[in-house]
């Protein structure tokens, strides 16, 4: 490989590898984000199931 | 042969660079999706309070019986709207559009509760129910900036 191109390449790993990394840092959070939020409606649905029933059976 | 093979390199970098802008896209949509769960958290707790708070004046015979009937039909629709915006932000798929139901959602949420806070006449139970109706409104207020002004 001729130094031209090796300083290609080098420059190439510079852009590279800080989105790499960056992006691993973004799975990562979104990751633990994602299953918290899940579990968060799951919680939301069960409480609201339970208003509903509360709701109807007032309205009656 | 040697420039076959600094092409190939160059199609892997630009794939990498690709799955990569692929990636941050989705995470980006993740942090709207994030919101938007913040958001259904904010509205489902500011209808409990409605529905608590108007419990508490009813059991202190602040509200008729005829009024809670009324209140409670009302509530049933808005809770349940309030179930379907969490069902769309649970079918949400990573990486796709907001779902068009949301603003519709807030919005029905929010003419409810307009129909609610009618259904009281000028007291102290009324206020302490537009107390919390005013909670809800403000998170309906973020739902709808955060899908880009209301529609």
């Amino acid at each position: 490989m001729n130094p031209a191109t090796a300083m290609v390449w080098v420059q190439v790993g510079q852009v590279l590898v800080p989105l790499v990394l960056s992006t691993l840092d973004r799975i990562k959070a979104f990751a633990s984000t994602e299953g918290a939020d899940a579990e968060q409606l799951a919680r939301l649905d069960v409480d609201y199931a339970a208003r509903i029933a509360r709701a109807e059976q007032a309205a009656q | 042969m040697q420039t076959r093979r600094k092409w190939q390199l160059v199609g892997v970098v630009i794939g990498l660079l690709l799955m990569l802008a692929f990636l941050q896209g989705c995470a980006l949509t993740s942090t709207q999706k994030h919101q938007a769960v913040i958001a259904a958290t904010a509205i489902h707790d500011g209808l409990a309070a409605v529905q608590d708070g108007e419990q508490v004046l009813f059991e202190a015979g602040k509200i008729s019986p005829e009024q809670h009937r009324a209140f409670n039909a009302k509530l049933v629709v808005a809770l349940k709207a309030g179930l379907a915006f969490d069902h769309a932000i649970e079918a949400w798929p990573n990486g796709g559009p907001t779902p068009p139901e949301l603003p519709v959602l807030v919005k029905s949420i929010s003419a409810l509760l307009d129909e609610i806070a009618a259904i009281f006449p000028d007291s102290d139970a009324k206020a302490a129910i537009l107390v919390r109706v005013a909670q809800v409104q403000q998170a309906v207020i973020s739902v709808l900036s955060l899908m880009g002004g209301p529609r």
